[in-house]
């Protein structure tokens, strides 16, 4: 039999937090993570009480925990509105499985959802990108066009925030990642309030301070639906490696990943965004020259 | 005479599923098995598991797997050494990035 939960001290505990010592029965355990999520947005300034806020929605565990922390927190601001973007990234098989079951939960809880594709966007599919020849990993090209087509999604649907699945084990990760490469400039955008800038909608991550293995419980404690299907362009090698060296410590050394979370946001502290100009092809505002998307999508060379 | 069997029902879910014919499978024991004897029968049983499931490094379930018994994270009981029961049931999720 299962140890009493320590917060309520009456229900049987169903989960062991290795880095608080808690045991916590489900309602406890998804109490607590609510009450994180609330703390993280008020902390990093997330939302108004009247922002319109578009959830990057992909149908996996963690924008599928997101959509519901968000819909049951959002209630409480009767001024504010929630929106899902989702992106048909033209992976078959993969991602039709992922938005039909986000179809689903926007249908459940009555949200209102907007699909943008990257043909329509880019003129391709990511099978096709993946198939053609190409010097990066095809999560290199998916990541910078998935962003660039969440920010296009958010804005047409009139969003002044973009609420984003990204938990703890990502925000750990991005910050070996720079230090790895030898580019700590890069966590300059690091701070998961995210900043104003001109032709971007603001990008908030309101679980960057949960665990992956705490949204993975979540949704299987509250009867979400998962995946059955893995992305099969899933392994980005040095990611990979980190997530596997990063999930090795903290069951060591519980509260690694929480260390290694709060150096980044530290390091991004200290820097400074310089955006100096707009793309000379897309019209999109840069860091300088030809943004990323262009670069990536051969646009560059037409 | 009849021999005392332990039967566990495995219901795998996320992208572990698709190393199962059915998203629930069961296995039988002898003696008082341990969550251990279960994950290791079961990727002798199906080896497409052990890519997503298993750490040769540590030779252990990949640390942020999440295996439930009977509603119960086994780290909340005795880790991968807690005894199996007859009937009980194991759920075996892969935390798996974005999924």
């Amino acid at each position: 039999m299962a140890p009493t939960c320590s917060r309520c001290k009456s229900a049987e505990s169903v989960y062991y937090r290795p880095y608080s010592g808690e045991r916590l029965c489900g309602r406890c355990f998804n109490e607590t993570l609510m009450d994180r999520v609330k703390r993280t947005v008020n902390r990093f300034r997330m939302f108004e009480h009247d922002s319109r806020i578009a959830l990057g929605l992909s149908g996996g565990k963690d924008s599928l925990t997101l959509l519901r922390l968000l819909h049951e927190l959002e209630e409480g601001w009767p001024s504010s509105e929630l929106v899902a973007v989702c992106v048909d990234e033209g992976v078959v098989g993969y991602r039709d499985e992922a938005l039909r079951i986000a179809e689903r939960n926007c249908r459940q809880l009555g949200v209102e959802m907007k699909t943008v594709s990257f043909r329509e966007l880019f003129g391709e599919t990511m099978d096709e990108i993946a198939a053609r020849g190409r010097e990066l990993g095809a999560c290199s090209y998916c990541g910078v066009l998935r962003r660039r087509a969440l920010n296009t999604a958010a804005m047409s649907v009139g969003a002044n925030r973009l609420a984003t699945g990204h938990n703890l084990d990502d925000m750990a990760q991005t910050v070996m990642l720079n230090v790895l490469r030898g580019d700590v400039t890069r966590l300059e955008g690091f701070d998961p309030g995210g900043r104003e800038l001109d032709g971007y909608v603001r990008r908030v991550k309101p679980l960057c301070e949960v665990p992956e293995r705490e949204t993975t419980l979540f949704a299987y404690l509250n009867g979400l639906e998962f995946q059955g299907v893995r992305c099969p362009y899933a392994e980005e090698a040095m990611r990979s490696d980190v997530r596997r060296f990063l999930n090795q410590m903290e069951a060591k050394r519980p509260g690694t990943k929480f260390i290694v979370y709060n150096t980044g946001l530290k390091l991004a502290s200290s820097g400074r965004v310089e955006v100096s100009g707009v793309c000379p092809i897309c019209g999109s505002v840069t860091t300088g020259g030809v943004c990323r998307v262009c670069e990536l999508t051969g646009r560059a060379e037409i | 005479m009849s021999l005392v069997g332990v039967r566990v029902r495995i219901r795998v879910l996320g992208v572990l599923r698709s190393a199962l014919e059915d998203d629930v499978d069961s296995l039988c024991f002898t003696g008082k098995p341990t969550v251990n004897d279960v994950v290791l029968r079961l990727m002798e049983a199906r080896p497409a598991l052990r890519s997503v499931l298993w750490d040769g490094a540590v030779g252990s379930p990949v640390p942020n797997a999440l295996l439930l018994l009977d509603g119960v994270e086994v780290n909340n009981l005795e880790g991968l050494g807690t005894v199996v029961g007859d009937g009980s049931e194991l759920v075996l999720l892969s935390v798996v990035h974005g999924g």
